[in-house]
């Protein structure tokens, strides 16, 4: 063999030596996203990485107490190219015997599904209070506290897309409830109202011995006892009836709606139910149910879809020629 | 000289091996193959969208899981390759996409004369020929079907007919109720009477209603979706509730659409991602 071959040879055995390492190691990794031992390193990681979300200690007035929420930043926040970038929010509610700490937990990988996503997180405290003013304790105003107190405080400190086109809401099973609820009240906040697994009946729950033992004392509390089926605070949180009641302009103006439930779930005929309300009415939205029951598992894969859906409808991140008043915010 | 030759020699192979491997590490490649049928008694061509990098001298023994995706009424071999961008869709996965030619004979063995045996075209000579001639992943945990309205009926008419074949059924507005309707001179010629053998044996809900429970882990991961203006939708939500009832693992969804390609178009996306998950990944 004379030299110029020679090299040549080896030229082309160093390439494909080179393409067949990389189709090697990324064929298994496009099918599979997270194998097990892929899976096992980045909890290794986490756990030394710094937090991925920040807390805000906020003190509600309306309510008297504190209400810490969590707040998941998009990666490019404060580097300071984007300094005038406003983002588009998603707040995302917590369900029963849950709090703000539970999306920003280990069993949810939501900083991980955020990443992709030019998007505020914001994880609110909620209680056990049904994001709704509660009938019988006058200081529990979980709605109030959401609609008057906590988006303003998001909106000042934070470079947020301050209007409807700009915020989204979804949540889990209570979160669901709240979330689409919210979406039927003030359908001028939000483009966008998401329910994984949602106790969607829950205003017309009696909180009686037929209901579930551990969802009575807070139906209880927040609706009202077992001898006042229909009192006033659940006609205008009863979200069957608020879709019942829906005008024709007022159906128009109303955000989209997405709603998912297992199929294994207990709240799977509610969910049913609600979307063939939603057909009868004609109201746009999606319904998907799926494998699944009421669980993290579930609910860690499911907030992917929310978010996909989510960066559907919102507005795109954009820089803002105006100087930002929260560019030296938190 | 000799050595200016023996580099510009070099970069012309170092360019033409980089264009080698950016082929097949992006392009996706779209063959079609003329099947002659004896079932169906006509030459029936078939489209095959291979994966990224299918080619590549390093891929030469990998094997693939398949997807056939079926046509609707009114459609050919060729409507999903031409009406929905699904090669671009295809980059993103790692799946041999087929699309059979159908007629308009409802993926079913008809009674009519001429009607042709399409169920048995799909089983007993499409899929052996596309085994024999791409690297797929033979057998069941690597295969799927899926289609629109008419080919939603056939896919997951397949998929209860021959669990044994299909790890993933998907439909999306499927007219699932075709077995059971007599509006249409296809339906008549590939169905029979209301009486016939025909259309008990393929009427979809009747299948689902009377799978025998001990079997139900057998059938393929079903997926249906159907838009809120399409006239199937009804017939879409009820299969949705009688696969719940049956406890059937499935997934269900109803969302903003009509029957036009459109809505296909964005929901080919979401059963190629589906089928994904569902089906075995590339070895």
């Amino acid at each position: 063999m004379n030299r110029p071959t020679r090299t040549l040879l080896l030229l082309t055995a160093l390439l494909l030596l080179h393409t067949g390492a990389r189709a090697q190691t990324e064929t298994p990794a496009q099918s599979q996203p997270q194998s097990k031992t892929e899976k096992k390193k980045d909890d290794k990681k986490k756990k030394d990485e710094p937090r991925r979300y920040e807390t805000v200690q906020f003190e509600s007035k309306l309510m008297g107490v504190a209400l810490p929420y969590n707040v998941i930043l998009p990666s490019d926040y404060k580097r300071g190219a984007a300094k005038n970038r406003r983002y588009p929010v998603v707040y995302l509610l917590h369900g029963l015997a849950g709090g703000a700490n539970d999306w920003v937990s280990s069993r949810a990988h939501l900083a991980d599904h955020a990443a992709p996503y030019p998007f505020i997180i914001v994880v609110p405290e909620g209680h056990d209070g049904w994001y709704t003013d509660s009938a019988t304790v006058p200081a529990e105003k979980f709605e109030s506290y959401f609609l008057e107190e906590l988006i303003p405080d998001v909106d000042s400190h934070f470079r947020t897309i301050a209007s409807r086109e700009g915020r989204a809401v979804a949540g889990l099973s209570m979160g669901g409830y709240g979330s689409l609820k919210f979406g039927l009240k003030h359908p001028e906040l939000f483009v966008f109202a998401g329910s994984m697994s949602g106790a969607l009946g829950a205003a017309s729950w009696i909180p009686d011995d037929k209901l579930l033992a551990f969802v009575r004392p807070s139906i209880a509390r927040v609706y009202g006892p077992p001898d006042a089926p229909d009192n006033e605070t659940r006609r205008a949180n009863d979200i069957f009836r608020l879709v019942r009641e829906l005008t024709p302009e007022g159906t128009k103006a109303l955000p989209y709606f997405y709603l998912d439930c297992g199929t294994e779930d207990f709240l799977i005929a509610n969910n049913r139910d609600f979307s063939a309300l939603l057909i009868e009415k004609k109201v746009p939205h999606e319904f998907r149910e799926l494998p699944g029951g009421h669980t993290w598992p579930y609910w860690d894969r499911q907030v992917q879809e929310i978010l996909r859906l989510a960066a559907q409808r919102l507005a795109p991140a954009a820089d803002s020629k105006q100087k930002s008043k929260a560019a030296s915010g938190r | 000289m000799k050595r200016l030759r023996l580099a510009a020699l070099t970069l012309v192979l170092l360019a033409a091996l980089a264009a080698y491997y950016y082929h097949y590490e992006t392009v996706v490649r779209v063959e079609t193959i003329q099947l002659t049928s004896v079932l169906v008694e006509k030459t029936l061509p078939y489209r095959v969208v291979l994966p990224p990098r299918y080619g590549l001298i390093t891929s030469r023994a990998t094997r693939y899981p398949v997807l056939y995706l079926l046509h609707g009424w009114g459609g050919d071999y060729d409507s999903w390759v031409t009406h929905t961008e699904l090669a671009r869709y295809a980059a993103e996965h790692q799946l041999i996409i087929v699309t059979p030619e159908g007629g308009k004979g409802w993926y079913t063995d008809g009674v009519g004369a001429g009607a042709g045996k399409y169920e048995s075209y799909i089983l007993q000579e499409l899929i052996p020929d596309v085994d024999s001639r791409f690297r797929t992943i033979g057998e069941r945990r690597g295969r799927g079907v899926a289609g629109y309205s008419m080919g939603g009926y056939g896919a997951l008419k397949l998929g209860f007919k021959h669990p044994e074949m299909f790890a993933f059924a998907g439909s999306t507005s499927g007219a699932l109720d075709a077995a059971s309707r007599e509006d249409d001179d296809s339906l008549m010629q590939t169905f029979g009477d209301s009486a016939s053998a025909t259309r008990a044996e393929n009427d979809l809900p009747r299948l689902a209603r009377e799978f025998p429970d001990a079997r139900r882990g057998a059938l393929p991961f079903l997926y249906l979706d159907c838009g809120l203006r399409d006239p199937w939708l009804a017939a879409n939500r009820d299969f949705a509730a009688t696969l719940a009832a049956r406890g059937v693992a499935h997934e269900y969804r109803q969302l903003p659409g009509e029957h036009v390609w459109p809505y296909w178009d964005r929901q080919v996306r979401e059963i190629l991602r589906v089928a994904s998950e569902m089906l075995a990944a590339p070895e």
